[in-house]
């Protein structure tokens, strides 16, 4: 039982992840340019473990007891969370004169490889997971509530672009559409469950409803093809008159019908385990390490389990912001961003602009929200020669410095080559 | 300048797919957890503890030790064998005679001796299974027809007859044939030609030109046909005769004595044992056995209990088997000597635990000469026996009483590592009226030990009533503590060796087992836990 928590956690936390940055339009053209860019980010956070727990997590390390008891002091029953994303994309730019009689328009083409995950759980079940059941002697450990998501997946895409201006205002617009293979998905739902220690150990219940939804698990690599979706993108701003914009942006309305082979377990009992039967008290042998070493309780906590095709939606974002600049130096944005489907919180947030140059930018940025808390980022950009731009930053520069008073971590870096 | 362009941009392309394919698998991240859960149950009845074949139940429910084993036994091999026996036959030609096709030049019956052992005179047998290997060599100068018969051999009332064409021979080299018979299933009259002999059949050789020759052949005096019998591996299921005045001596010998197995120690008071010592005779004749030694072993302890009886060192007559012309083929004779707790010493020969039992026994068989007029008889199936029959309530004084198995273990390699330390906890409700201590003993691949685990606490026994019997179970809690050190040798223990120690309550009342008594253990594990350990 206890690997099985841990698995579900150690797999809610196992892939480092992303959409790090909401506003990474640093330099607009105000003629359409043939470009190639690239970007990575990953953003991976937690409402109840902080940095210095959720670093050693993932990248390896010791989580020893001050770190456990940090996290304890956080944890809120209704609202447990953590999640993240890690993206990478690949895309070009290429202009056309005239489409549908609009100028200054471009096509779009790119590539993208895109983990997520996401996952709402009670304090119980971190508790349980973090310090084993023992704790738990003669009480139920509560795991209603508890959702958990991961999907990885890569995307072609394609898509149109126009740059116009208004008010003095560079504008730009436009639509992707993604053809997505689905990589991998998992997919834990627990309505209702619980965990009953008896006060000596000499049962366990587990009060389960759930379902479980996998795909193939003997090909899970960046080369399995485990379903297919469709993404959408669509975005504009809006020219105000007294030169500031509104930036609306909706990300990933679509779907992923996941392949033939994913597999649903579904189990809605309470699955009571005294132990294994022997012959004899002779007989004990392996029997012992049998029961620690294998999941063989858990092999058999499902009442149904098929094999068969799902769909899954994909968890939309919505971006709106609002820039106002105020001359040639200083450039501010206020948005809210949010992620439907995803376990998030509604993230606030602010980056301010300064121009050393024309060329060369350094951007502040302060939210709060998403899967973690106050996040206080940096960020810094720069044009060479109006042929490359380059930039990199952090939403999260407070993870780096106080690892055991922040809770999420992210970082992005970006090139983008014009011609 | 367009080409310019295209290099940049797929020199573009190639550094960013570069700096983006390398992904780092990162190290497992690790934490202790501590862990309650049963691990294994198990119920315990007194099958467990002694062979199930050997328990019975009496009226009142108690239960008793039934126990019976063959000593030994006298069967046909003991009293005779008949050995693979090879007989040359040399049939040579007296006159020359020019024979035409067909003509039968050669006809002549002969007696083949057995050598069977032990002096035995047999006058009938019938042949379970065995062979007849036939060579046979012709130096006529013609393919003939050699009819072989054993006159004196009848299966379901044929005779065994084989024909078959032998090769002519060359003036150098003989005509050569072979073929093996199966004489399964045949009787054989043993008594010869006349029917005044005894272990002696019939052979009949004729030649014959082959009928298919085109001329006459010239059978010249000296010219030979030569014929070897071999009897290979033949097995009578049924023999008649005179077996002989003769004395068998079986033993010393030692047959296994399996009841004890898994008591290693201690002390066991019974309160009776009875034992009876039978012997049957399902054979023809008449036999006197004496037992020279009976002695109980325990190998393990090395110590020995010899029988203490008036049956040692007196003879015993017993008759003839009778046949019956039917099923089953005999009428066995019995004798049996009762062997107790009152005439002998047998309690403290069974207390002992043995795993052997040690015989030293002398047969004289026709003690009495040839009183059958050559009608002894043997079956091969119907053997003398001499069968032992122990019984003994199990109503005893038990006083560490100890019980040991030895079994494999072998943590699995996902694990080694992960437990730091813990209990091994052991909740016992206990049916039986034993106290029971428990203890563990690590062992490695050569079963040396690594280090002993001795639990706190024991199981305690049920309460007795007024009838010395135990209607309620008792609860009790052992604890076996690992320490980090224990738990280092459990990684490396190839065999872990259990130990069981019980104890009678109420000493010095003899305590009846009863059926239905159970004593139900469940482990539980309290352990300190690593996930990911490295």
């Amino acid at each position: 039982m206890m690997r099985f928590l841990i698995l579900i956690i150690t797999t809610i936390l196992f892939f480092e992840s992303s959409q790090a940055q909401y506003n990474t339009r640093y330099f607009q053209d105000s003629i359409q340019r043939l470009s190639f860019s690239s970007e990575a980010g990953f953003v991976y956070g937690s409402s109840v473990m902080n940095n210095d727990f959720m670093n050693k997590f993932i990248y390896g390390g010791r989580i020893d007891r001050t770190m456990k008891d940090n996290a304890y002091n956080k944890l809120n029953t209704d609202n447990n969370r953590l999640g993240g994303d890690l993206t990478f994309n690949v895309n070009a730019i290429i202009p056309i004169d005239t489409l549908f009689k609009k100028t200054n328009m471009a096509l779009t083409f790119g590539v993208s490889h895109t983990e997520h995950i996401d996952a709402v759980f009670t304090d119980d079940l971190f508790q349980l997971a973090f310090d084993g059941n023992k704790q738990f002697a003669g009480e139920e450990a509560i795991l209603s509530g508890t959702n958990m998501n991961y999907f990885a997946y890569q995307k072609v895409y394609f898509g149109i672009n126009a740059i116009t201006q208004k008010h003095g205002v560079i504008l730009s617009e436009g639509f992707n559409v993604g053809i997505i293979k689905a990589q991998e998905h998992v997919a834990l739902t627990i309505p209702k469950g619980s965990l009953f220690t008896e006060t000596d150990g000499k049962h366990i219940d587990l009060t389960l409803n759930y379902a479980f939804n996998q795909t193939d698990t003997s090909k899970n690599n960046i080369s399995a093809f485990n379903g297919f979706g469709i993404s959408t993108q669509i975005y504009k701003d809006f020219a105000l008159k007294n030169g500031d914009k509104f930036h609306v942006e909706i990300n990933d309305i679509g779907f992923i019908r996941m392949s033939k082979k994913a597999l649903e377990y579904k189990a809605d009992k309470t699955f009571h385990y005294d132990g294994i039967e022997v012959n004899s008290i002779f007989d004990i042998n392996d029997s012992i390490t049998n029961s620690i070493s294998q999941d063989s309780l858990l092999d058999n906590i499902y009442t149904s389990k098929k094999q068969g095709s799902y769909g899954i939606a994909l968890p939309t974002t919505i971006n709106i912001s609002y820039t106002k600049t105020f001359n040639q130096k200083w450039k501010a944005e206020v948005g809210v961003f949010n992620r439907l489907l995803a376990n998030y919180f509604p993230y606030i947030y602010t980056n301010t602009t300064y121009y050393f140059s024309s060329n060369f930018l350094s951007q502040l940025h302060v939210s709060y929200g998403g899967y973690g808390k106050l996040n206080i980022g940096l960020s810094a950009a720069v044009n060479i020669k109006n042929k490359v731009q380059l930039y990199l930053g952090t939403n999260n520069l407070n993870a780096y410095v106080v690892p055991k008073s922040t809770f999420v971590n992210s970082g992005f870096i970006g090139i983008k080559a014009l011609f | 300048m367009m080409q310019k362009n295209n290099i940049k941009i797929v020199l573009f392309l190639a550094i960013i797919l570069a700096l983006f394919s390398c992904r780092k698998d990162f190290e497992q991240p690790e934490w202790d957890v501590d862990l309650l859960a049963p691990l294994v149950k198990t119920t315990l009845n007194i099958g467990d503890l002694l062979p199930d074949s050997v328990l019975q139940t009496n009226p009142d429910t108690s239960l008793k030790v039934v126990y019976e084993t063959s000593i030994f036994d006298v069967d046909m091999d003991s009293l005779f064998r008949i050995p693979d026996t090879t007989i040359n036959e040399v049939f040579p030609m007296s006159l020359s005679v020019l024979a035409a096709p067909g003509d039968a030049f050669y006809s002549v019956d002969r007696e083949v001796t057995l050598n069977v052992t032990n002096n035995v005179q047999l006058n009938y047998a019938l042949i379970e299974s065995g062979f007849i290997d036939i060579e046979i060599w012709s130096e006529i100068q013609e393919q003939i027809i050699v009819t072989y018969t054993i006159p004196t051999a009848t299966k379901n009332g044929d005779t065994l007859v084989l024909t078959e064409l032998i090769p002519a021979g060359n003036g150098s080299q003989p005509g050569y044939f072979t073929t093996r018979i199966d004489i399964s299933d045949y009787e054989l009259n043993l008594t010869g030609i006349n029917n005044n002999k005894v272990n002696t059949f019939v052979t009949r050789a004729i030649a014959v030109v082959d009928t298919n020759a085109t001329q006459s052949v010239l059978v010249s005096a000296g010219q030979e046909i030569a014929i070897t019998n071999k009897l290979v591996d033949v097995v009578p299921a049924f023999v008649r005769g005179y077996f002989g005045n003769q004395q068998f001596r079986f033993g010393p010998e030692s047959t296994t004595f399996d009841v004890f197995n898994r008591i290693t120690g201690g002390t066991l008071d019974l309160d009776q044992v009875n034992v009876n010592l039978t012997f049957e005779n399902g054979i023809g004749v008449d036999a006197r056995l004496t037992i020279n030694q009976l002695e109980a072993v325990n190998t393990n302890t090395s110590t020995n209990s010899a029988l203490n009886h008036t049956i040692i060192g007196n003879a015993i007559n017993i008759n003839r088997a009778q046949r019956t012309f039917s099923i089953p083929e005999v009428n066995y004779t019995t004798h049996t000597t009762a062997i107790t707790t009152a005439n002998s010493n047998i309690d403290q020969m069974i207390e002992l635990f043995p795993n052997e039992l040690v015989y030293d026994i002398s047969l004289h068989i026709n003690p009495l000469g040839n009183i059958s007029g050559n009608n002894d008889f043997v079956f091969k199936k119907h053997p003398l026996k001499t069968n032992l029959n122990v019984e003994f309530p199990l109503s005893l004084i038990a006083n560490q009483l100890t019980l040991t198995d030895t079994t494999k273990i072998n943590l699995s390699d996902e694990n080694k590592g992960n437990i730091i330390d813990g209990d091994l906890i052991l909740y016992a409700e206990n049916g039986f009226p034993f106290d029971a201590t428990i203890s563990l003993s690590l062992l490695d691949a050569s079963n040396n030990q690594l280090v002993a685990i001795n639990p706190s606490g024991n199981i305690l026994a049920a309460p007795l009533n007024s009838n010395l019997r135990a209607t309620t179970k008792k609860s009790s809690k052992v604890v076996f503590q690992l320490s980090e050190q224990d738990i280092t040798h459990l990684y490396n223990t190839e065999n872990i060796k259990i130990n069981v120690s019980f104890t009678t309550l109420g000493q010095p009342q003899f305590i009846k087992i009863y059926e239905g008594y159970e004593l139900d253990l469940k482990v539980v594990g309290d352990f300190s836990y690593t996930v990911n350990a490295k």
